[in-house]
């Protein structure tokens, strides 16, 4: 074959030009391929990352394996959350650009366009540290309740401890920026799986919003546990009906039992779910899955898709999207973990701000609490030309 | 143009063939370039050996260095690498890299040969960009590879794929 022709070096020039999936696709060619790539990791990717060099924003809160343990999978995870990241910073400019600049019709959003690239470019640094919030926060979580420690609850503490230790990886710098856009992000994303909140009843049965409104928990699991991945595919969703089925279907799949509206209920000790649920059978694949590693290779041919128990949606098979962008492999979590996962989780109020607000004045990133930017004036930034 | 630039030089392929060619478009091969640094005056009168490329390719190199023969010299190696990430390749490379893949292949290795930067990048680029977007399938027809996974192997690196494929 002609490729294997040329002087390895060669060889692992071309290779790094491509992008990740295509060098993926190169490994499914033939076995020959497959030994190259995997041999030369560390080459192709060090050549990869100097035709395309990373923001610093993400080797700050990713860092860099040394040189010569740099590898593809670092590579592919990165390139995931810059993808995940940069969709889901579109899909916010675009809601920003409707629900709070108001362009509506194709014109006003035609002139909008600019205004909405800035927007983009500037949430993407933030989105990042946000997913690696919600992503490092359900790592620590886990890696808690599987040392059988006894998870922290929100009433045993005052300042989230997994949320400083976060935050103290963060510079003031970032630490700002990210908690002046937080409580819109968060609206926006509410926002989409609630019904439009102008609607009085009559409307809402015309449209056949029947469905009760979200439990604010659920929304909490779906941004801890479903993860960015999770929430894109759910926002990308048309209609409000469909969207809220997909929570539904996305709930069951993770906890193995239906949303519970009363929020007594959620807040309930472990041992009380604890009564058998109907099972999905593909649930019972996803289960059978639970005793593997995300990364290890399974030992059997006809082994399930690993990552699957943990983010699996019985609602549409073919467009699960696996256990969002874990940087260290982390066994998947059974129903009954996740149920407590959940409850160790933060209200939704609580989320990121009352900590940050905090550790702000602790570090000096201000000096009072009122030189925090007010949301009005951190949208009318987003979309200054001149403003970086 | 000076005179002294426009002075022709003599190479001789591996089959035997002499290819005349100006003094400083055959520089644009920096193996060359230090030969007749080397050599000084005595290149003028005497042919260079090119001992690892075949007329029919050496033509087609010298064909490309005549048409970059005034570009500006490449900057810090590092610097324009860093610049150009992506796998543009301008138009009259493009089509002057149109040749069969046997072809496409030997540019390769004289532009390494012969140590002309440029033209090696684009013969990597033009490679990649076969590759580029095309399921494994359609790379296996492009560079006429043989499938030697049995379905379950292959299957198993598709399952280890699949997760960076969502974007």
């Amino acid at each position: 074959e002609l490729f294997f022709g040329l002087p390895s070096d060669l060889q692992v020039n071309v290779v790094a030009y491509l992008y990740v999936p295509d060098i993926l696709n190169l490994r499914q060619v033939s076995k020959t391929w497959l030994e190259f790539i995997t041999s030369n990791e560390t080459p192709i990717s060090r050549l990869f990352l100097k035709h395309n060099p990373v923001p610093c924003f993400t080797v700050n809160l990713y860092p860099l394996p040394g040189p010569s343990e740099l590898d593809l999978n670092y590579i592919r995870r990165l390139w995931h959350k810059l993808a995940v990241t940069s969709k889901l910073s579109t899909l916010l400019a675009d809601w920003i650009a409707t629900d709070i600049f108001l362009r509506e019709t194709d014109r006003q959003k035609q002139e909008f366009l600019p205004q909405r690239a800035r927007i983009i470019r500037r949430l993407i640094p933030i989105l990042f540290t946000i997913g690696h919030f919600f992503q490092t926060y359900r790592h620590l979580l886990v890696q808690q309740i599987l040392d059988k420690e006894h998870p922290l609850l929100p009433e045993d503490y005052i300042i989230n401890p997994i949320e400083r230790y976060i935050m103290n990886l963060y510079d003031n710098k970032t630490l700002l920026q990210v908690h002046q856009v937080f409580p819109v992000i968060l609206s926006c994303l509410s926002r989409r799986l609630r019904p439009p909140s102008y609607f009085g009843c009559l409307e809402r049965s015309l449209h056949g919003y029947v469905r009760r409104p979200l439990p604010a928990l659920v929304l909490v699991g779906l941004l801890y546990i479903g993860g960015m991945e999770e929430v894109i595919r759910i926002s990308e969703i048309e209609t409000y009906n469909s969207r809220r089925a997909a929570v539904d279907d996305w709930y069951s799949a993770v906890f193995r039992q239906p949303i519970d509206y009363t929020h007594e209920a959620c807040r309930c000790p472990v041992s009380l779910f604890q009564k058998k649920s109907r099972q999905l059978p593909s649930n019972a694949v996803a289960n059978s899955s639970l005793n593997q590693t995300c990364n290890g290779t399974p030992s059997t041919g006809t082994s399930p898709k690993p990552s699957k128990a943990f983010t699996s949606s019985t609602g549409e098979p073919g467009n699960t999207v696996p256990i969002s962008g874990s940087d260290q492999p982390l066994p998947p979590l059974s129903a009954e973990q996740a149920r407590s996962l959940l409850q160790s989780l933060p209200a939704l109020k609580d989320i990121w701000v009352p900590t940050a607000e905090k550790l702000l004045l602790a570090r000096q990133a201000v000096d009072r609490w009122q030189d925090i930017k007010r949301v009005a004036q951190v949208m009318h930034e987003l979309i200054l030309a001149d403003f970086t | 143009m000076a005179a002294s630039e426009s002075t022709r030089i003599t190479l001789v392929s591996n089959d035997g063939a002499e290819v005349h060619v100006e003094r400083n478009v055959a520089e644009r091969s920096m193996l060359i370039k230090n030969m007749m640094e080397d050599l000084g005056e005595a290149a003028m009168t005497q042919s260079v050996p090119i001992p690892n490329v075949n007329e029919s390719v050496l033509k087609k190199v010298i064909e490309w260095c005549e048409h970059h023969k005034n570009d500006p010299p490449a900057a810090a190696d590092d610097d324009s690498d860093s610049r150009k990430k992506t796998t543009d390749i301008e138009e009259w490379d493009q089509k002057f890299m149109q040749v069969d893949q046997e072809m496409l292949f030997e540019i390769i290795l004289a532009s390494n040969y012969l140590d002309i930067k440029p033209l090696l990048d684009v013969g990597c680029k033009t490679v990649a960009n076969m590759i580029k977007g095309k399921s494994p399938e359609e790379i296996r027809k492009t560079f006429n590879i043989t499938n030697d996974f049995t379905p379950e192997e292959e299957e198993q690196i598709r399952r280890e794929n699949e997760w960076a494929e969502d974007r």
